[in-house]
């Protein structure tokens, strides 16, 4: 299993081979190949303070495919309890400010 | 009391041959000592990675633990939740409706009652396979804490084993040194010897013997051997030593292999080669002499035991022991050009804030496809210099978003499945 690595991080196998299976193959193969950038990202996240980062990871893990400078970079766009409530809140809010910072 | 001296070249030679043979087996004795090392190393490598993959399983299902302990009490807070909306409305509508309306109103809240109580039913159910599946994961977590014991305890034992090897080695080692060494001055005393045969009588009560068979005649020829080798290096001093100080040193071949195997703990579990069966023949005819030549092993080990202490060293010098020698030479030259070459490429790679390094260590070297093939992704200095020379404005579009990394192993990866 490529994405095994995830366990670590509260996803269980029901969440990961939903993710296998929702996923584009290229997305797959790209969390087995850059896990250590995942792992890198998610683990940001997590220190962050965003308690519900693995529902982030499942529902959109192609966010967590890119440089950990740019992953940083979308969080200090923002307030920080503010981002950490809305998320917690709705995980797909995440993906809108990760769509907000690529495009501004 | 017979007293003996080198007859001729002969003795010698037979004398040498068994040293020789008895070097063998000593060589095919230490060979054996190395492939059980080799078999412990390799027993400690598999057995520290089931520990490890073990661990990983334990520590996995205390997260499904975790988990669906949350989910319990999310559970039971929704539970909570309907109970509290459901007493809300019985309460809210309790004191707002009159006549018809109350009955249509607690029909409503008749309904809304059941419904609570079929969700709460559910929930409290799911509650239930929650609390059993976590019963099984902690039966999973206890079996798995003692498979690990029992690996851990294989493994302390391994690793005593080894060590015990190690010693044994290091033991042999030196006995067959010291055998090399006796072989030298065998065959440096050889000249020496046949000058004295020619030049003097040898024996002096064993004429009658000669006509004896040959067997005995080797028999008396070795002890005679025995002598200036204990007494070593005059001859002269051979005539004087008595029967008493000969037999003080009469241990047999086989005593002093099973002294060693005792010391070293180690016990030959592989069909003994066929040189060990010729030494054991050579054995009831030279027994004498071999005595000799452990004895002096023995005290030797024995007196640098005393001074280094080598014996009882610490496991860890042990293994920094074995671990220091056999360092190979440097090719310097290969080196210094793998060096330049990847600077050049790091170079590169500056204007993007990465290293050739830095880009490896961030990638797996194997791509998995969802239906289970498996391609290696071994990423060459050439490859990251072919992606950074075919950058484009896409790709530095893509850049200011997910960052140059990923986007560059993006690249490499689509130039190897052949995408680019």
């Amino acid at each position: 299993m490529t994405l095994e690595y995830l366990y670590d991080f509260g996803l269980d196998s029901r969440d990961v081979e939903e993710i296998c299976e929702y996923v584009d193959e290229d997305i797959f193969t790209e969390l087995g190949l850059f896990e250590n950038i995942v792992k890198e990202n998610i683990q940001y996240m997590k220190d962050f303070g965003v308690s519900n980062f693995s529902q982030v990871v499942l529902k959109f893990p192609d966010i967590f495919l890119r440089d950990a400078d740019s992953f940083k970079n979308i969080f200090s766009k923002f307030d920080r309890d503010d981002l950490i409530q809305k998320v917690e809140k709705n995980p797909a809010v995440f993906k809108k400010m990760v769509e907000f910072v690529d495009n501004n | 009391m017979e007293k003996f001296e080198f007859e001729g070249e002969k003795n010698v030679e037979i004398f040498s041959g068994f040293v020789s043979r008895t070097k063998d087996a000593l060589t095919t004795l230490i060979d054996n000592i190395k492939d059980n090392i080799k078999e412990y190393e390799q027993r400690i490598e598999d057995t520290t990675k089931e520990v490890s993959d073990n661990e990983s399983s334990r520590e996995k299902c205390e997260h499904e633990i975790t988990k669906m302990e949350n989910k319990i009490d999310s559970i039971k807070e929704a539970i909570e939740n309907v109970e509290s909306t459901y007493k809300k409305m019985v309460d809210a509508y309790a004191s707002t409706s009159k006549g018809e309306t109350r009955e249509l109103y607690s029909e409503i809240i008749d309904g809304a009652r059941a419904n609570c109580e079929k969700d709460v039913e559910k929930n409290r159910s799911e509650i239930a396979r929650l609390n059993s599946d976590i019963e099984a994961i902690k039966n999973n977590i206890s079996e798995f804490t003692k498979i690990i014991d029992d690996l851990n305890k294989s493994l302390d034992n391994y690793n005593l084993e080894l060590y015990k090897y190690n010693k044994a080695l290091e033991y042999m080692d030196k006995i067959s040194d010291k055998t090399a060494q006796d072989l030298e001055e065998i065959s440096s005393k050889r000249e020496i010897t046949v000058k004295k045969a020619e030049g003097k009588a040898t024996t002096k009560k064993t004429e009658p013997k000669k006509t004896a068979s040959k067997a005995k005649e080797v028999e008396v020829e070795v002890e005679e051997e025995k002598k200036p080798r204990a007494t070593a290096p005059k001859v002269e001093n051979v005539v004087k030593e008595d029967k008493e100080e000969q037999s003080s040193r009469n241990s047999s071949f086989e005593d002093s292999l099973k002294q060693i195997y005792d010391f070293t703990g180690y016990t030959p579990k592989r069909e003994e080669p066929e040189v060990a069966p010729k030494v054991e023949e050579e054995k009831t005819v030279y027994t004498d002499n071999l005595e000799s030549l452990f004895t002096n092993e023995a005290n030797d080990v024995e007196d640098k035991k005393e001074d280094s202490n080598f014996l009882d060293a610490d496991i860890s010098s042990w293994e920094s022991m074995l671990n220091t020698p056999n360092v190979e030479p440097v090719m310097d030259n290969v080196v210094d050009r793998h060096e330049s070459i990847e600077d050049t490429v790091n170079q590169l790679l500056n204007p993007y804030g990465t290293t050739y390094q830095r880009l490896k260590s961030i990638t797996s070297d194997r791509i998995v496809f969802r239906n289970g093939t498996i391609i290696p992704f071994d990423m060459t200095i050439e490859d990251v210099v072919k992606a950074v020379n075919s950058i484009d404005g896409n790709d530095l579009k893509k850049m200011k978003t997910v960052g140059p990394e990923i986007t560059l192993l993006r690249k490499i990866k689509a130039m190897k499945e052949g995408n680019l």
